[in-house]
């Protein structure tokens, strides 16, 4: 009995501890990575945050002329290297971690973006909005000083490649003919 | 049928029986994190008791198994077992990453790659681990006591044809 009494006394004196937490708030720890939220009209669809991903949450699927981006958030750890890899800074992690869910289905995130064609060899390559963010940089740096690569902006990997190992042989050829 | 309303369905049926649910952690081959997170949720501080949600001893008790880990093949048959063991009516959350999707080894060799590739849970409490909060959360959105907060979200930018059949 005795040691209820000081209990009950304890329990006065220290009042009330338990959180009442749906009803109340609460308090969340300054810079805490919750749900990652990813900024539509900001994605240019690089790729680089599916690339970066640690447990596959960011998927890439490229079909045709579609290229889309799938974000899992049951799969998410909120690691933050999306963010940190992003070129145009897509993705801003808010304080929500309420994100539990009936369905898988509302877990989803889903992103389609417009791919563009090759002008060298016709295959679909990259998205439109990737390569006008390309094309605007490539102004702002080149500046005057490499007009004759602006066209490789606009050919694939591969083309670009072929291109360039064909002006190198062209010049070396010219180089030795001269000498 | 829409999981919503069975969801919604069983949550009544758990009402009707007139009691407090009783929770059941089966570890599948998890980490042991989201399990920590389960006894945190249990202390003064969060106090899940506070919805009637104490943790029982056995399956056999239980009316909520909260499943942990992504299902590996060694901990399947125990998991099974347990399911089998919980009487009806009984609802299943996913806790934790890996329970909802496999998490971060989802596509190794040795695991199922989460609880609904064997049972259909009744919600997901994505986290890693998720936060005695999100936890608490999860649980009342299986009782249906909260309102669900995430929705799926699209975008499609202008031009790309709906209708056109994937190569």
């Amino acid at each position: 009995m005795s040691s209820i009494l000081k209990l009950l006394k304890l329990g006065i004196k220290r009042g009330r501890v338990t959180l009442r937490y749906p009803a109340e708030k609460t308090p969340t720890p300054e810079g805490l990575r919750g749900r990652p939220v990813l900024d539509f009209d900001a994605c240019i669809g690089c790729g680089a945050c599916a690339k970066t991903c640690p447990p596959n949450a960011l998927t890439v699927e490229e079909k045709e002329n579609v290229w889309t981006l799938r974000l899992f958030y049951g799969r998410c750890i909120m690691c933050g290297l999306c963010e940190e890899v992003c070129p145009v800074d897509a993705y801003r992690f808010s304080e929500e971690f309420e994100l539990a869910s009936a369905t898988r289905r509302d877990l989803e995130v889903e992103l389609r973006l417009l791919r563009v064609k090759c002008k060298g060899c016709g295959k679909y390559f990259t998205t439109k909005r990737a390569l006008d963010n390309t094309v605007a940089e490539y102004s702002e740096l080149a500046d005057g000083y490499a007009e004759e690569f602006k066209d490789m902006i606009y050919l694939c990997p591969d083309c670009r490649r072929m291109d360039w190992s064909e002006a190198l042989a062209d010049a070396y050829r010219e180089a030795r003919y001269e000498s | 049928m829409n999981p919503e309303d069975d969801l919604a369905a069983k949550a009544e049926k758990i009402r009707k029986l007139g009691r407090s649910p009783w929770v059941f952690p089966v570890n599948s081959g998890g980490c042991n994190g989201c399990d920590i997170e389960i006894v945190d949720t249990i202390t003064p501080y969060f106090d899940a008791e506070r919805f009637g949600v104490k943790v029982a001893s056995s399956a056999k008790h239980a009316d909520i198994l909260l499943v942990t880990g992504p299902v590996t093949r060694q901990s399947l048959k125990t998991l099974m077992n347990a399911y089998e063991a919980t009487p009806e009516p009984k609802l299943v959350v996913a806790i934790g990453n890996c329970a909802c999707g496999g998490g971060i080894c989802h596509d190794s060799f040795t695991v199922m790659g989460g609880v609904d590739a064997v049972i259909q849970p009744d919600a997901y409490v994505p986290g890693c681990p998720p936060r005695p909060e999100a936890l608490i959360y999860g649980l009342l959105l299986a009782l249906g006591k909260v309102e669900q907060k995430v929705k799926r979200r699209e975008f499609k930018e202008e031009g790309i044809d709906e209708t056109r059949a994937p190569v």
